[in-house]
């Protein structure tokens, strides 16, 4: 099974949506890029303090 | 001629008693019919409700009503957002002949000052899509060539104030929405600071990043429609509380002592186009030339942002539309359905950390960029538009490359939340309209309106003050 089959497998086994062939290879390569984005956050903000979006908004606002 | 005018010069015009509030919508009207065959700009024309307004405005004007800053000035909206009793299709085949029972905040604002509705406007499929292209209501056209794509998702919102049928409009950007119409239509376009406008009363795409915001034809026009839509709204609690500055107080004057940003890395990487480049350079000599200072930035990686924008757009987008995908798949564009399947396909952990991370990577954005410039200066696009025949891509496999590349310059801003505005910085070899963005930090629309505002005054008015009633072959041959 390709790894776009087995997308859309899953997907239609946890939602109940049959994507199209070629969203499933669409997803598996989406995923791939994401997957390498987060890996690369992970190493850097292990430490990280939680944060709010509004908060870092608010304190860059101009004064 | 009255639709060569720019919002401020109308609604002034009106004001002093000039002309009356029934002729410019008339003239407005009448423009609309010579231009809707060309551009299919427009949804819906409300010409008789406009017109009845209109009327209602000249009446409290002659009894010296108090007027409000766009006192019987035309716009039109992007036919996304509600008008209580209206028809809001979001150009769609699902929502045709839906009508809305709330009107939008911004909408109702704008009202309240005085503007006049023309209608709702063409745009994207429920604003997923980047170009222009509809296949339920028929492709938006380029006002300067109609052969030519006009951007999208808010394609309308850029075609109509580009093509002189209205003087403004409201537009949603969770990508580059707002920025790449006008980019391509010639116009200005703000996408504001993530919470600065109220989201109600419209069809979301994605909760997280839409963002509403105004297209017109200048910065001090932007200026005067943000001063009426930003502010804190009851009705949307994820609305900012953060004070409203003036914003037309705060046009005017040089740009001595603000740093302009210059990217050095991404943004013009092999990927754009000759033209588009030469006129960044061309944009950023002018705005040397009224007193700007030049820093070369590093910008984070773009391409992270942009991935993490894109998932978190078409998660909550395919959660929206989870209903309509199951039942009515058919009625769905064969491209807006590809990328609302994308939604379908990622893990909860991703998208969650996406959304974790979205501060974190925001405020180090902020300190690494706006640590050294106070705006950083891009392309809106990697290229001048494209024919409508050579982007129609609808699914097919150029479709995920395509979208990559012209959302580049625009996407990874609206997953950061930072404010963005496009401004016409010239034509590119083909004769149709280029665009430079300015990005600020948080809350700081009115220090890119500034900028904006300080460029036009260098260059003696934006696209050297043409208009797209010169043919297309005039401006290319000069």
């Amino acid at each position: 099974m390709s790894q776009g089959e087995t997308a859309r497998a899953l997907i239609d086994l946890f939602s109940g949506y049959r994507v199209g062939e070629a969203s499933a290879t669409r997803i598996v390569s989406e995923n791939a890029a994401v997957r390498q984005g987060l890996d690369s956050c992970a190493r850097s903000l292990a430490d990280a303090p939680p944060a709010n979006l509004e908060i870092v908004f608010d304190r860059a606002a101009p004064k | 001629m009255i639709v060569g005018r720019t919002l401020v010069q109308t609604a002034d015009a009106i004001a002093s008693g000039e002309v009356s509030a029934r002729e410019v919508v008339a003239a407005c009207l009448a423009q609309i019919e010579t231009q809707q065959p060309r551009l299919n700009c427009f949804i819906s024309v409300d010409a008789d409700d406009a017109l009845a307004a209109a009327d209602a405005a000249d009446a409290a004007q002659a009894r010296g009503d108090r007027l409000g800053a766009l006192h019987g000035v035309p716009l039109a909206h992007k036919d996304l957002f509600y008008r209580a009793g209206k028809v809001a299709t979001c150009a769609s085949e699902i929502r045709r002949g839906w009508k809305a029972d709330v009107t939008a905040t911004a909408i109702a604002r704008l009202e309240a000052a005085g503007a006049i509705t023309l209608g709702g406007l063409n745009m994207a499929e429920f604003a997923i899509g980047p170009t222009g292209h509809n296949p339920h209501w028929g492709h938006c056209r380029n006002p300067w060539d109609p052969d030519y794509i006009s951007g999208g998702s808010s394609s309308g919102s850029g075609a109509a104030v580009g093509g002189r049928c209205i003087f403004g409009a409201l537009g949603s950007d969770t990508g580059g929405s707002i920025r790449l119409p006008a980019n391509f239509c010639g116009v200005v376009g703000l996408k504001p600071t993530q919470t600065r406008i109220s989201r109600y009363g419209a069809m979301p795409v994605s909760f997280s990043l839409d963002c509403f915001g105004p297209l017109a034809r200048t910065p001090r026009d932007v200026a005067r429609l943000m001063q009426i839509i930003a502010g804190h709204d009851a009705q949307d609690p994820t609305s900012s509380r953060q004070p409203v500055p003036n914003y037309e107080a705060a046009l005017g004057g040089d740009l001595k002592g603000v740093r302009v940003g210059v990217p050095v890395n991404y943004f013009y990487d092999p990927g754009i186009d000759a033209d588009v480049e030469r006129l960044m350079r061309h944009s950023l000599d002018a705005l040397v030339a009224a007193g700007a200072t030049l820093v070369e930035v590093k910008v984070p990686d773009q391409k992270r942002l942009i991935d993490f924008g894109t998932m978190v757009t078409f998660v909550e987008a395919a959660v929206v539309h989870k209903q309509w995908m199951h039942e009515r798949p058919q009625d769905y564009s064969a491209q807006g359905l590809a990328r609302l399947e994308l939604g379908l396909g990622y893990p909860a952990t991703a998208y969650l950390e996406a959304l974790h991370l979205r501060p974190v990577l925001a405020a180090e954005f902020i300190d690494q960029v706006f640590g050294i410039c106070d705006v950083l200066h891009t392309p809106t696009s990697p290229f001048a538009p494209k024919t409508v025949e050579e982007t129609d891509v609808g699914a097919s496999a150029d479709l995920v490359t395509f979208l990559n590349n012209i959302g580049r310059c625009t996407r990874a801003f609206s997953y950061l939340g930072l404010p963005a505005l496009s401004v016409p910085a010239g034509f590119g070899d083909n004769g149709l309209p280029v665009g430079f963005q300015l990005v600020g930090r948080p809350f700081d629309e009115a220090g890119l309106l500034r900028v904006a505002q300080a460029y036009e005054d260098s260059v003696g008015g934006l696209l050297n003050n043409e208009t797209p009633d010169r043919a297309r072959r005039d401006r290319v041959a000069a």
